[in-house]
């Protein structure tokens, strides 16, 4: 119950509610940024024929996909692991449900980044371009 | 698992069994009646333009989406006909034209967006336990809108004027060379004037479902309905302006000579092609993913027991609503974009089917073992499942470039697009229909009718599309008035023909049934399919106050909760004589302030009336824009009319 106590308390400050959203909003953005930046970005790198700035975008938004599923995982263990019901005690309740949707959520966007990047690997980086 | 949990007592309750108050608590008949009066929606003709009510302009979304079903549906026949034949001449060419550009557009924007937008206003404030949206004027302002534009176009329809460049007016096709009349002008204006209406409604749902749930509805006891309902709110915030932003630029090109989409003044015409997509692929995830809330709603009642991986279908439906914008380009694999560019989004388009692939799974862990009702919702879920995943199936085919290219623009994709449509969307907001249709009258639609528009929709639906992946593998292009005999396209043609006669008898059953229950149909009692949201915890239909007192949750199943325990948390102390309804804090659903609303005006009426000169005069001289700027002033001073809180205090 003591334990409850301190969550309540700890994720009702706009840091921990914070920490919670993070799989919810860093995995998107960075997996709409990866998409779009890489995207957007071949017509030039065909002309100058480097893949490495492809790898780096996956490589950065990848991490923060990762990092913002990490954060969400932080606090899901900090709740003490459970998987969320809806069971009494409303703060640790919906802060176990976003936080275990917040894994998920970063974990597909991550998934998504990981599996577009395939082709970086194995096409021509001109095929196409006009 | 904790998720699971089986509804507490499956026994019915006697017929108007409502679960007791605290006995501190009366329900005074002097502060009913007061309830009533300050609630009540004004009548008579005038009154009719009035109403801020959320359940009378839901319905009314509900009612006109409806009528264009049928006028759309009426005009897909009519094609299904027309090719029923080789070098059958029952449409012209230009007839055919205008028929597909306007069976499209008006399914998507007059049918399927306010549908569901409709059920999203009539069903949520109910389901959050409150009495109305945050913004009713507003939402009465967006209901005119959509009514007025959407008149406006298909009046063109009837008149020889409507656009033939079909549902995404690809430009050069829907430029001043090839479509001179008003036809585009026509779309242009009023498509954006519809998505005006579309905009205010997701931002009503937006603030509707962060600020005004019952207390104690927590977000991880929203029902997965309203999660979907803020979803689409949400996508629709972020993918309307796309296409209100292209609309203008064309209407632009049209009307004073840019060029942003003309090559020679340099302008590109795949500019167009990414803005269109970039709305009009999330757009048909904003039909989907209500009708997906719909499913798990009425699986939950119809299995009589807690939906499976809450969790997990939460997290599926906000995924699906974020992959959704990544998905755009796929709808332009044959225009010659970097193949490494493309392959982003051939992956993005392979990557949905696992979202949705798990809801699926959560659903037939929900009906495994349990004791289903087979009554008409269920059976359009049942329906939706083979429908929707066929569609899903051939969606993950034409993900694959090689393959698109293959059947692009053919009737492949005709089949593709209405298995994901019809089954994704159609057939859960039939099976809602009927679901929530006591709700909405007071009566129950005949079972009977109901069962038997199932058959009929459900073979015919197959009978009509399925026959249409073999035409496109065969090479039968669409959007082509005929074929010659010669190409031996006739017989399947036949089928799909018939089998759209049938489809239309099925949903033509339903419409007959919902008018004639409305007369005719068994009398309602309360919550008659023993559901678990808060929409049920009032009598069929609700008093125009909704719920006589504000519930307070304690889980994600309140009404079993008190079937259970045989009692009813309220929250008490809201006044009666004007219009309040309680703010709450945006996670923990914890009472904050009291809201009072505004009540039945006429100036969103007036408001859209004028907005109708400034966009459709705009047509036919710029000085309208004028007009209807000072139009609109003078309607939103009326709007926002201080109210006196000294006089009402
Ligand atoms: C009564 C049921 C229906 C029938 C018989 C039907 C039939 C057709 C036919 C024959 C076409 C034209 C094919 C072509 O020439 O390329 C078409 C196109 C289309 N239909 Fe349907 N349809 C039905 C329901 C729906 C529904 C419920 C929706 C959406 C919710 C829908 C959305 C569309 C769209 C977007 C197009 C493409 C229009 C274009 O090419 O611009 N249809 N339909």
């Amino acid at each position: 119950m003591d334990d409850d106590d301190d969550r309540t308390r700890r994720y009702r400050t706009p840091t921990g509610i914070m920490q919670l959203w993070a799989g919810w909003a860093l995995g998107p953005i960075a997996w709409a940024i990866h998409q779009n930046a890489a995207f957007w970005i071949i017509p030039a790198l065909c002309e100058s024929g480097s893949r490495w700035p492809l790898w780096l975008i996956t490589a950065v938004t990848l991490a923060v996909a990762v990092a913002g599923g990490a954060i969400s995982h932080r606090a899901f263990r900090a709740l003490g692991s459970r998987w969320p019901g809806d069971e009494a005690g409303t703060v640790p309740a919906r802060s176990r449900f976003l936080a275990a949707a917040g894994v998920g959520i970063a974990g597909l966007s991550s998934l998504g980044i990981v599996v577009e990047s395939v082709g970086i690997a194995v096409l021509d980086l001109c095929a196409g371009v006009p | 698992m904790e998720e699971r949990r089986e509804a507490p007592t499956r026994e019915r309750r006697s017929e108007e069994h409502q679960e007791p108050l605290h006995p501190a608590i009366e329900d005074d008949a002097e502060e009913t009646r007061r309830l009533t009066e300050t609630w009540a929606a004004p009548t008579g003709f005038v009154g009719w333009f009035m109403p801020v009510n959320q359940r009378i302009i839901g319905r009314r979304f509900i009612v006109t989406a409806f009528v264009y079903f049928v006028l759309a549906g009426l005009l897909g026949i009519a094609m299904r006909l027309q090719l029923a034949a080789p070098e059958n001449d029952l449409l012209a060419p230009e007839i055919y034209n205008q028929f597909f550009t306007v069976h499209g557009t008006a399914m998507m924007f007059l049918f399927a967006i306010p549908v569901l937008e409709g059920f999203a206003l009539f069903v949520v404030p109910m389901m959050i336990g409150t009495r109305d949206m945050a913004f009713p004027r507003l939402n009465a302002f967006g209901y005119y809108v959509y009514l007025i534009g959407s008149g406006v176009f298909f009046l063109m329809l009837l008149v020889g004027m409507a656009p033939k460049a079909g549902w995404f007016n690809y430009v050069p096709l829907s430029g001043k060379l090839y479509e001179p009349g008003l036809g585009v002008d026509i779309w242009t204006t009023m498509i954006t004037f519809i998505e005006v209406s579309a905009l205010t409604a997701a931002v009503e749902l937006i603030v509707t479902i962060l600020k005004l749930r019952a207390p104690g509805m927590t977000l991880n006891r929203m029902p997965v309905f309203v999660w979907a309902s803020l979803v689409m709110a949400f996508m629709i915030v972020f993918a309307m302006p796309a296409i209100i932003v292209a609309s203008s630029l064309l209407i632009l090109d049209r009307l004073v000579g840019t060029g942003f989409f003309v090559p020679e003044m340099g302008g590109d015409p795949l500019l167009w092609q990414h803005l269109f997509w970039f709305f009009g692929h999330p757009e048909v995830y904003i039909i989907l993913v209500p009708a997906l809330g719909m499913v798990s709603t009425i699986i939950t009642t119809f299995c009589q027991r807690a939906l499976f991986g809450y969790t997990a279908i939460v997290m599926s439906i906000v995924a699906t609503g974020f992959v959704s914008f990544g998905l755009w380009v796929h709808h332009m694999f044959a225009t010659g974009l970097p193949h490494l560019g493309m392959s982003f989004f051939m992956a993005a388009s392979a990557l949905i089917a696992i979202p949705n692939g798990i809801q699926v799974f959560c659903w037939i862990a929900t009906m495994w073992g349990s004791r289903m009702r087979l009554a008409t919702p269920m059976l359009y879920v049942l329906g939706f499942f083979w429908v929707f995943v066929m569609g899903g199936l051939t969606g993950v085919m034409v993900a694959s470039i090689p393959f698109d290219l293959q059947v692009h623009d053919t009737y492949f994709l005709v089949a593709h697009f209405h298995y994901v449509l019809i089954g994704g969307s159609v057939m859960p907001v039939i099976g809602a229909l009927y679901y929530w249709y006591p709700q909405m009258t007071g009566r129950m639609m005949s079972e009977t009718a109901g069962k038997i528009s199932f058959g009929l929709v459900f073979v015919g639906f197959n009978v009509t599309f399925f026959p249409m992946h073999q035409l496109g593998l065969e090479g039968m292009p669409r959007r082509v008035y005929t074929y010659l005999e010669e190409t031996g396209w006739g017989e399947l043609n036949l089928v799909a023909t018939i089998g759209s006669v049938v489809l239309a008898a099925g949903f033509a059953t339903t419409m007959v049934n919902a008018l004639a229950s409305l007369r005719w149909g068994e009398t309602a009692r309360r919550n008659p399919w023993g559901a678990e949201t808060l929409e049920w915890a009032t009598e069929s239909p609700p008093p125009p106050y909704n719920q006589r007192h504000i519930p307070v949750v304690k889980s994600r199943e309140p009404v079993w909760d008190w079937r259970e325990e045989d009692e009813r948390p309220v929250v008490v102390g809201l006044r009666s004589d004007r219009r309040e309804v309680v703010v709450t804090s945006m996670l923990d659903a914890e009472p904050q302030a009291v809201q009072v609303l505004p009540g039945p005006t006429i100036w969103p009426f007036l408001s859209a009336l004028a907005a109708t000169v400034g966009f459709i005069g705009i047509l036919f001289h710029p000085v309208f824009f004028v007009v209807s700027f000072f139009l609109a002033f003078f309607s939103f001073v009326g709007w926002f009319w201080p109210r006196r809180p000294w006089q009402e205090d």
